[in-house]
């Protein structure tokens, strides 16, 4: 167990100090008010603080307010636009679409650290290149590199020669990844592929300096040293995170293009021109259940309250539209799809489930069919859902809203039926049925010992039973299932995946073969998979690429690695001195643009 | 035994048996003891009967609506209820095509057939139950006797294994002395200097999940209180006369222990028993509730207590209700049965008669 870790000794909260009278004097401009405090919760713990590593969407919020990659969305445009971040402006590409030229902001500087010596640290195109090679370095493991993997030229020979000799040189050069002067960055792809900008835009895309990583080494993960407006203040593993605004940050004005909507242009027109980020401080607590998690947002303890429990929705959005005694007290409520998919994973490698014979699809099917997700959707999520019809979350480019799919639905009986065909059938009479060559069929599903997930193994359970498949259940801690799972040691899991690119293939690559060990959890290896995913790659949004998705989807639902599950609707709830909130799709966390309305809070308060 | 009781009264007043009769005397001249014992018999009889299936077999059923109201509040409104009907209509839009590529495709059509034979009932749910309905609509009152038989059977379970552990660890240090009372001296201040949560939770981590875990769990972590008084009764006991006794006329060691001198403190035994039960269904209750109890397919009086926890704040107190006030009666009754029976079979109060 480790001890809480507070950031910074008093040497360079001095330089902090210092820093901060300097950046005043040059700017003019004073750093946020640390009286303007976000507080929000996580229903489940960090699990690192590495952008490299992070895999949920809540380390994912934090890397995104620490560090910086080079782009980033605009915070008001729908359909999500990149825009430039920590550069001077977008990217220059050239005409094959395989050469991108990046010119960055000068004068952006990291966070103090010990690693930097006392001395201010400059971000540099090196820090960008760096941080790209760490993918590539096998010590890392990193579960992004699906994502640059054999696209970036040179970069897997580099990979290739650090697993032989057992040490990734970072001073040797990769014609992928060029650093053409201090402020400039040129990235050679080795095929044309239209969504490689939008992983640029990515926390594993981040700014990382090499001091820091090589001082920390594999305790980087507690270390989170970047440029971006906040820095880690305070740590109290899985209870409590705080972040403040970082004293050095850039003079970086609110700017943005809104749309038509009421909501988008008064956002604008209060906010635009001010200095970023508006608010001193955010704090994060972990709360696990529900309950409380709900009840110190009422209570006003929390200042936004994102994903609505579901046991709560009928308290907080009745029928769909804010509960008048919220309304009152002039709480707002934030409603619709997210681009994310909620499935069932079963793995590919696994003995019992596993496999790509007749008999072994039948099993998984009849799963499928059998576990009553009509309950999931009514009594669990209260219809803050819809059922999932492809492997595709809702909103992205690709994505087939006419898509139906024809093993979708809860039907016991084509369960029951599939298992009888296929010789699942209960021998010995104590009413679950043995595989086809007489063993006993017994399922282990992974699932956190958290009141939530027992409805859902209630309701698994009660689906088994009823087409006569025994279900186990193996607990354990969500940061612990997110690595086993990653490894492949899990039966079968639900998971939620969160678009992080408004792309069908950031959905699609999950299923992709060689992506086993990083993003692709069930390990699905299909030949014929994988050819099309690699044709689609090739290609620009359009009819064409969205006929080869349109075969993807098909695949994965004739092979069933997954047991498709639904597109969840997300409330997200604000208080009345929360002001500029709006939530983004692909964002992870918003509050650098989020201002707190002092005034309105003591007016509440009183 | 059965001849005993059948003496005389005149007799009696030598017998050994005596004072168990007194004290049998002495609790039923206790009417709030009387009481208890009548509440506690009555869960007792509860328990057998759902275990023995004659009652609550079918408490698994989902025969309500979502939070189905209380059969005398029909007209309380239920939100949760209403949006589970009416789920979307099917979408109009043919399904996806997958006979070129699906593996199964050669079996549609015996599939089709199959399905079709397979007979699905659907099941009638009711907008009110006696006491409500939970979540999935499952009826309250058949939870909570279900609930009460593995909440009791684990506190029973737990209580004697503990108190089998105790009295037999007790025993032997008390007896023996010397090096093996070193020996459970030891262990016993291991166990006692760990925090009784953590010792529970760390077991809890190594055994995996189970009715018998956590029967174990409890029973091997709640035998130390009993043990350290058993100890110090057969510290005293083994230097009493009837043990010289029975020394010189040439008993063994274990002929002395658990026939000369444990009838002798059995009523320490039995009282600590007691309340162990007490303390095992509330520590069952807590371990549930943290969800390392009971498994999934099973209810306990602290699965229940862990459900509730989300309902009261939307308005659905009737499952806590009834988790908690049949949990209240019984530890209440027990407790005070466990106090009647104290009094009774404490000798020192003999005199008092």
């Amino acid at each position: 167990m480790r001890l809480p870790i507070r950031v910074g000794s008093s040497r360079h909260a001095f330089g902090a100090v210092l820093a901060w009278i300097l950046i005043g004097a040059v700017h003019g401009a004073l750093a946020a008010d640390p009286a303007k405090i976000i507080r929000i919760a996580f229903p489940v713990a960090e699990s690192t603080f590495d952008p490299l590593d992070q895999r949920d969407i809540y380390s994912a919020a934090i890397t995104e307010a620490v560090f910086d990659a080079m782009l980033q969305y605009d915070y008001l445009a729908r359909p999500p636009k990149l825009i430039p971040n920590t550069l001077e402006g977008m990217p220059q590409i050239n005409t094959e679409g395989t050469e991108y030229t990046f010119r960055l902001r000068r004068g952006i500087y990291f966070n103090d650290d010990p690693a930097f010596n006392g001395a201010r640290r400059e971000l540099t195109a090196q820090d960008y290149a760096y941080s790209l090679r760490r993918h590539f370095d096998p010590r890392w493991r990193s579960p992004w590199l699906f994502q640059f993997e054999k696209k970036i030229v040179g970069a897997d020979d580099a990979m290739e020669r650090a697993k032989k000799t057992g040490k990734f040189d970072y001073d040797a050069p990769i014609e992928g990844i060029e650093v053409v002067d201090r402020y400039t960055l040129r990235i050679r792809l080795t095929q044309p592929d239209f969504t490689f900008i939008y992983v640029l835009a990515t926390p594993p895309s981040a700014a990382m300096a090499r001091e820091v990583v090589e001082r920390y080494g594999d305790d980087i993960a507690a270390h989170p040293v970047g440029t971006g407006p906040f820095r880690l203040a305070e740590w109290k593993r899985a209870s409590k995170i705080v972040l403040e605004a970082s004293p050095g940050f850039r003079s970086l004005r609110f700017d943005a293009v809104p749309g038509d909507d009421a909501e988008s242009q008064a956002i604008y027109a209060r906010n635009r021109g001010k200095l970023l980020p508006l608010i001193g401080r955010i704090e994060y607590a972990v709360i696990e259940e529900s309950q409380p998690r709900w009840l110190a947002f009422v209570n006003g303890e929390l200042d936004v309250l994102e994903r609505v429990p579901n046991e709560y929705i009928n308290l907080a959005v009745p029928n769909g539209s804010l509960a008048p005694n919220l309304a009152k007290r002039g709480i707002s409520a934030h409603r619709g799809h997210e681009p994310s998919l909620f499935f069932t994973v079963f793995n590919m490698q696994d003995p019992v489930v596993g496999g790509y014979t007749a008999e072994k699809i039948a099993l998984r099917r009849a799963i499928s069919f059998g576990y009553d997700r009509d309950a999931e959707i009514a009594v669990i999520r209260k219809r803050e859902a819809v059922p999932a019809e492809q492997p595709i979350g809702p909103g992205v480019a690709g994505f087939d809203p006419a898509f139906r799919n024809p093993m979708n639905g809860y039907d016991p009986a084509r369960a029951k039926a599939l298992l009888d065909l296929f010789g699942y059938i209960d021998r010995d009479g104590d009413g679950y049925r043995e595989r086809p060559e007489g063993s006993p069929l017994s399922i282990e599903y992974a699932s956190t010992p958290t009141l939530l997930d027992r409805q859902y193994d209630e309701l698994w359970k009660r689906s088994m039973d009823a087409i006569g498949i025994r279900f186990t259940f193996r607990k354990a801690t969500w940061p612990d299932l997110l690595k086993a799972g990653q490894l492949g040691k899990l039966q079968m899991r639900t998971i939620g995946w969160l678009a992080n690119i408004p792309d069908a293939d950031n959905f699609l690559q999950l299923l992709y073969g060689p992506n086993a060990g990083q993003s692709n959890d069930s390990r699905f290896s299909l030949e014929a998979y994988d050819r099309i995913y690699r044709q689609a790659k090739r290609l620009p949004d359009s009819p064409e690429r969205n006929r080869l998705f349109h075969e993807l989807s098909r695949l994965a639902v004739a092979y069933a690695p997954w047991k498709l599950g639904i597109y969840r609707i997300e409330t997200h709830l604000a208080q009345p001195w929360v002001a500029g909130y709006k939530p983004h799709p692909t964002m992870r966390s918003v509050l650098r643009y989020v201002d707190v309305d002092l005034e309105k809070q003591r007016a509440v308060a009183r | 035994m059965s001849a005993v009781i059948e003496s005389t009264a005149e007799e009696t007043r030598h017998d050994s048996a005596g004072p168990w009769r007194a004290a049998f005397r002495r609790l039923r001249n206790d009417r709030l003891g009387m009481v208890c014992v009548v509440i506690v018999v009555a869960y007792m009889l509860i328990v057998l009967a759902s275990a023995l299936g004659l009652v609550a077999r079918d408490w698994n059923r989902e025969v309500g609506v979502s939070y189905a109201n209380p059969g005398f509040l029909p007209h309380l409104e239920n939100l949760e209820a209403e949006s589970s009907r009416n789920l979307t209509a099917q979408s109009k839009v043919p399904p996806v095509d997958l006979s070129d590529i699906d593996p199964l495709a050669p079996y549609y059509k015996e599939l089709d057939e199959r399905t079709a034979r397979i007979k699905v009932t659907e099941i009638q749910r009711s907008d009110t139950l006696p006491f409500g309905g939970d979540k999935w609509g499952k009826d309250i009152i058949k939870k909570t006797v279900k609930g009460a038989e593995i909440s009791i059977f684990v506190g029973f379970a737990a209580a004697l294994l503990a108190a089998v552990l105790g009295t037999v660890f007790g025993a032997c240090a008390g007896y023996f002395g010397g090096r093996i009372n070193d020996l459970f001296e030891w262990i016993y201040n291991v166990f006692t200097s760990i925090p009784y949560i953590l010792l529970i939770l760390a077991f809890a981590a190594v055994f995996g999940k189970g009715i018998v875990t956590v029967i174990m769990i409890l029973g091997i972590t709640g035998w130390t209180g009993i043990y350290r008084l058993l100890r110090a009764e057969y510290l005293k006991h083994r230097e009493r006369e009837y043990v010289r006794a029975a020394d010189a006329i040439g008993a063994s060691d274990m002929r002395r222990m658990f026939v000369q001198i444990l009838p002798n403190v059995s009523h320490v035994i039995l009282v600590q028993l007691s309340q162990h039960v007490v303390q095992f269904i509330k520590a069952e209750v807590i371990l549930s509730f943290l969800g390392f109890g009971v498994p999934v397919e099973l209810v306990s009086w602290g699965t229940m207590l862990a459900e509730a926890q989300n309902e009261l704040v939307i308005g659905k107190w009737w499952q806590l209700a009834a988790a908690t006030a049949s949990m209240a009666v019984l530890v209440t009754a027990f407790s005070l049965f466990t106090d009647a029976l104290r009094d009774a079979l404490d000798p020192k109060l003999k005199a008092l008669l």
